[in-house]
Formats: structure tokens, sequence, C-alpha cells
């Protein structure tokens, strides 16, 4: 297989290539499996190259260590442009036109909403790679698993952090997504799970529009929150966080600012593109850089280190976390049979990149979700500074620091 | 009125000012060469990493020991997309009007469609996909009034855009060889007979599009960043500009572009933020149910 070998930039298009070529098969028999994921516009394409990244290296992996029921591994990715018509249409592909018994991947949850359809249609197992909305395991079926974290976890631990720290009124800006406005609904459930006392509000935002002064100055002056909650994917969350800052909105010592997407732990990307706005920004992540992760965790991030000069984020691992989950239920089950696989799936007790999974059998969101995904949030402290240095605020039992206030 | 409300309308006349310099290309295109060039939105993306190799990238990628101080690189990424413009007229554009063919108007559409794409994802493909910030033009942020500040780059942006609309404005309407590319634009065949070179005149109005896109893309490339598909919100924009001012009037794209500024900024605020960008379209249908042909445009301006 192909390795992909740039050592800047994760290009899309040059991924896309690199992967289609990897798609050749190696041997006169190979299992295909399919991979998705946002590689050009409108979709997040700097988020898709990392988590495809991901998927390959554990293919990759379990091909050099010779592969699943003795065949190697055929990963065929298809880019599905943050549509959700072309996810549909690309996981029809998948499933009809190459043969693929099984899927990971995927970062939209608007997406992933409608691939999971056609993967129940067609009894076919996916394990989601990166869609954080509650909404598609609950779904229910027996084909969707998810290793990545999902939305009222995350929720669950703002609202944790506020209460800690005595926020009393909050607002978030979601963008107009099924993961954003999922967020938003779920920052609402916490805070009545959790019996906070905070008051709480949002707008939800087109991810694509550039110019937030206009709401940015109505929280100032109006809403007034002590803390700005913002779902919005790049480079929309970038530019809301950029016009806070410009406006002397927030980071504030009356307004602080989180990121509930995770992309400032992209430091590099972050600081180029923020500069000193990002000082005193909270993250909310599904995977901490100075936390020690499992023995394979640690090899998969000192590869990317030697291959990028930089830390991973936490797609590729969660990319990584999915495939390998599932190539390795192909194994135990020891037939490529959709319902077989989805047995493997549901017995499944894996260590992975960043701890041990296990699909929960219960209904609701847990349905098929590795329930103890881990999930930090952090704050930058120092302009450039790097995410392995960020301050951990959450869980209790990895916190560094006390919350900061510029 | 309160400060709040006089907030949002200078935001939103600020934004509009952007709005203009980003829709003038546009129309000017349209107007003398009856292109419509689906490809601005990249000229305008070419603008701001053009700005950007000049003022952070070469350092950054390449070590160089230097960067061009921002002010002295935004008129040569103005020319580089000048230049760039001038290229597709003369390789792509050009049989439009000197070959013989069916469908001219289709032809500059799907030309002009695929050099979109093709310049976006080369951009993915070369640069990268990640946003870049190149050097800034006025640092900080400014008090305007009340609570409004605002990005000194912002500033910057809008007033340098209020000049090179003005100085656009004077060149068409105050200069023989503006006069000389309005005559064009009302009647292709009479300004041949009294002297006028049609061809040269499409060079003249590609430069300038090149030219004003370039200078929007640099502008606001500190304020917005840039990535490989910055251009296509913005060109949007300028697609409902145009046809709100009327179809190749230019003093009417610059009237459309300060009311949308203005009617974004404070519906986005008064009714929904969820759907500023539909704001834009709501108004473009209110305006021509009653004017169809926009608010400056004429009934039939061809030849």
């Amino acid at each position: 297989m192909t390795r992909i070998q740039d050592n800047k930039l994760l290009s899309g298009a040059t991924l896309a290539a690199a992967l289609s070529l990897a798609a050749v098969p190696v041997a006169g028999d190979t299992i295909k499996i399919g991979g998705m994921a946002p590689l050009s516009s409108p979709g997040s394409y700097q988020q898709g190259p990392e988590l495809v990244l991901g998927l390959q290296w554990a293919v990759d992996d379990v091909n050099a260590a010779g592969g699943v029921l003795g065949k190697q591994v055929e990963l065929i990715v298809e880019d599905t442009q943050g549509r959700p018509p072309t996810g549909a249409t690309v996981v029809e592909k998948l499933i009809t036109s190459d043969g693929v018994v099984a899927a990971a991947g995927e970062y939209h949850s608007s997406v992933c909403t409608s691939e999971i359809e056609v993967f129940h249609q067609h009894g076919i197992p996916f394990v989601i790679g990166s869609c954080w909305a509650d909404t598609l395991t609950a779904a229910g079926y027996d084909e969707v698993f998810r290793t990545s974290v999902y939305s009222s976890k995350l929720a669950e631990n703002m609202v944790a952090v506020m209460m800690a720290n005595g926020i009393k009124k909050a607002a978030s800006l979601v963008e107009d997504t099924d993961y954003g406005v999922g967020i938003a609904t779920n920052l609402e459930g916490a805070i009545e799970k959790l019996g906070a006392d905070i008051e709480f509000s949002y707008d939800v935002v087109e991810k694509t529009s550039k110019d937030f002064v206009p709401i940015l100055l109505k929280y100032k002056t109006q809403v007034k929150p002590e803390i700005l909650i913002v779902a919005v994917t790049q480079p929309g969350g970038f530019l809301i966080l950029k016009q806070a800052h410009e406006i002397r909105f927030a980071p504030t010592s009356e307004t602080l600012y989180l990121d509930g997407t995770c992309t400032a732990q992209n430091d590099q990307v972050f600081w180029d593109a923020v500069k000193d706005a990002g000082k005193y920004v909270l993250m909310s992540c599904p995977y901490s850089p100075s936390v020690k992760l499992t023995e394979l965790g640690e090899q998969i991030k000192q590869r990317y280190i030697d291959q990028f000069d930089r830390q991973p984020n936490y797609l590729p691992l969660q990319g990584y976390d999915a495939m390998y989950s599932l190539l390795t239920a192909i194994e135990n089950a020891g037939s490529t049979d959709g319902k077989a696989i989805i047995a493997a799936l549901q017995a499944l007790n894996l260590t992975g990149t960043r701890g041990d999974i296990q699909f929960s059998q219960e209904d609701g969101v847990w349905h098929h979700q590795w329930r103890d995904v881990p999930t930090f949030i952090f704050q930058y402290s120092e302009v450039g500074q790097s995410a392995g240095d960020a301050a951990i605020l959450f869980p209790e039992r990895f916190a560094t620091a006390e919350l900061m206030r510029p | 009125m309160d400060y709040y409300v006089l907030s949002q309308i200078v935001n939103g006349l600020i934004f509009g000012l952007i709005y203009a310099l980003i829709a003038l290309g546009l129309t000017v295109v349209f107007s003398i060469m009856r292109v419509v060039n689906f490809s601005h939105g990249e000229f305008y993306m070419l603008g701001g990493y053009t700005l950007y190799a000049l003022t952070a990238g070469g350092a950054a990628l390449f070590s160089l020991p230097f960067v061009v101080p921002t002010i002295v690189a935004l008129p040569l990424a103005m020319a580089v997309v000048a230049m760039f413009g001038v290229a597709v007229e003369r390789g792509l554009l050009r049989p439009v009007y000197t070959v013989r063919m069916d469908r001219p108007e289709e032809y500059a559409i799907i030309l002009t469609f695929g050099l979109s794409l093709f310049l976006q994802y080369g951009a993915l493909t070369t640069v990268g996909p990640y946003e870049m910030t190149p050097g800034s033009f006025w640092e900080g942020s400014k008090h305007i009034l009340g609570d409004l500040w605002l990005a000194g780059d912002r500033l910057f942006a809008a007033g340098t855009s209020a000049l090179l609309i003005a100085a656009t404005l004077f060149f068409i309407y105050g200069t023989w060889t503006g006069r000389a590319l309005m005559a064009t634009a009302q009647n292709r065949v009479g300004a041949t007979v009294v002297g006028v070179d049609p061809v040269r005149m499409n060079v003249i109005a590609m430069a300038l599009a090149g030219l004003l896109a370039g200078a929007a893309g640099s502008l606001l490339a500190p304020v917005f960043l840039v990535y490989p598909d910055v251009g296509q919100i913005p060109v949007i924009k300028a697609f409902v500009i145009i046809v709100l001012g009327g179809m190749g009037s230019i003093p009417g794209a610059v009237v459309a572009a300060l009311i949308l500024g203005v009617v974004e900024s404070l519906a986005s605020v008064y009714i929904s933020v969820a759907y500023r960008d539909v704001f834009a379209f709501l108004v473009l249908i209110g305006v021509l149910l009653f004017r169809p042909h926009g608010l400056f445009g004429q009934k039939e301006r061809r030849a």
C-alpha cells in the first residue's frame, strides 16, 4: 500500500490521488473497506485528510501484520465534500459498485446522518470516524458504531467546567449543521441534567459567513455572557474568534471563549490564523497531547511527529481507532458477512490508540458507542503555545491548572 | 437612534464598501465584455495568496531573510492578479468575440466556471488546505463609537476600497479610455466605427477586474484569512450585488453593495443571524419584483 508522505501539508486533492493509487489491489484477492471524509469544498477539507490518514495507517499496519482473514485490505476512499447527498451517493457506490464489506470514517454529522441510512438499508457495518451528533447512534441501527466522542458528553464536560468556576451566564454560537445545533441542544440538556444554575442562550450561524461582528456586537452589548461557546468549524470558527477579539468582546476578563470544535488543537494552523486572539482560549477535545496514550497511541503519535514535524490533533487517532476496530472485528468474525462483523463489533474488546474500546449495548446515544472515549478541556495561556503545553482543566484527575482569565 | 443601532449601520456600511470593491470588477467585465466571470472569486483568492507570499509566506515557507512591507505588497498583488486577468483574456476568453461560434456566452460561462474549479483545486493541491494570515495593514483594534471596536485591517480595507472605487469611477467616467470602455459597453459596433479597438477594451476590462479583485483579496486577507475556497461566498454576494444594482451598472453595484452591507448587518441581529446570507437574496427578489432591471439597470443595453 502507498503511504502518504507529505511532510508539511496534507492536501485533500493530493491525498485523494494518493489513496486512489493505494486502492489498487496489491494481491489478487483483497478485502475491500470503504473510507469516507470531506476532502474538498464545501466540506472541511482541512480535517478530512487528517481523518483519512488515521484510516490509512490502520489499514497499512494491519496489512503489514498479515492482513485480515489471510487477505490484504484494500481501502477505497471517497470524498463526500461535506454534502449529505454526496455522502449517501458515495456510500451507495462503495457498497454496490466497489463491493466493500464495511466502512469507517466521515467527519460531518449531517453527512453521517445520510450515510447511516444507506448502510442500514444494505446491512453493511459502519464505524463512525468523527461525527459527534448524538442522533447518529441514538438512531439505534445495528450497523452503526462509533469510536469518536459524542456531543452530549462534550456538553456535560463544558457545563461541569462552568459550574466549577461559578459561571452563571453562557451563550453559544453554533453552525447550521446537525453537529452545531446538536451541541447547543445538548448544552441545554446538560444544564438541566446537572442542575446547573446557568442562564444559556444560543444562535445558529451560517458556517460559511465571514462577518460575525453584528451578532458578536449584540452579545457584547446586550447578552453579556460570561463565556462564549463556539461550535463552528474552521474557517468560520477562526473568524469568530478573531472578530470577537477585535471588538474586544472575548476572550476578556468579562467573557471567556471556548472552542467546542477542537480545531484550536491544530496549534500551528490555529496560531497562524488567529495570532494573539487565541490567548486564554479554552477548547474541548477528545485527545490530549500531554496525557500518555496507549502503547499503540504513542506509536501513532510519534509516527505523525516524525512525518509532519508537528503534534497530531485528535483526528488521525480517531480515524485509526475506527478502522482498527473494524478490521479487528472482521478478523474476529472470521467472515466478511455483515451480520457476523456486527456481532464481532458488539463483542469487541480492543486496546486502541486512546484506551480500551468496547461498544455499549444500551439504548439511546450509547447504542454501539464507545462510552469511555476520553475527553478533555484545555486552555492556552500563551500566544503560540503548543497544544501539548496547554493547561488541562478537565477532567479533574488530569487537571494541571485552574481556569485562567485575561 | 442609539449607539448600538448606529454601530450596526456603521459596520454594515464598512462591509458594504468591501462588497462594492469585490463586485466592481465583476460588473466591469460583464458590462464591457458581456462575460459572466465565474472565476472572479478565485481572482480574489489569488490576491490574498499573493499578499501572503510576499508578506509572510516567503519567510515562513522558504526561510527567506526578508518580507515585503504589506503596504508595498498590496500594489504588487494587484498587479499580479491584473496580469493574470490579461492572460485569461488573451489565452481563454478571446475566442468569445474573435471566433465565430454558435454560443459564445455559454462558452464563456463554462470556461470561467471550469477555471474557477481549476484554480480552487490547484490551490488545495499546491498550497494546502489550511488558512493563512498575511501581514497586517493596520494592526490592532480601533474604537469607532459606543461599544464598537473594529480591526484596523477592516477599517483600512474599507477606506482603501472607497478610494479604489472613487478612482475606478473617475477612470471610467473621467478619462478617454474610460469613455471608450463605456462606449464599447453600450454599442460595440458603434464604438468600433468611431475608432475604439474593442479587443483592447476587453484587455483593459480584464486587467481592471483583476486589479480590483486582487485589491479586494489582498485587503481582506488579514481580516478573513486566505484558503482555497475563500472567494466562493464573496463572489456569490457580488453576483447578487450586480443584479441588484442593474447588470452592467457601475454606480448601481456600489449602491447595491452598501444597501446589502447594512441590510445584512441589521437583519442578522433583528431577525436572525442564521439566515444572514439569505437576506441578500430576499432583498434581490424584493427589488426585482418592482424593478426587473435592478436599481440602476436599463431595459436594453446591448448593441
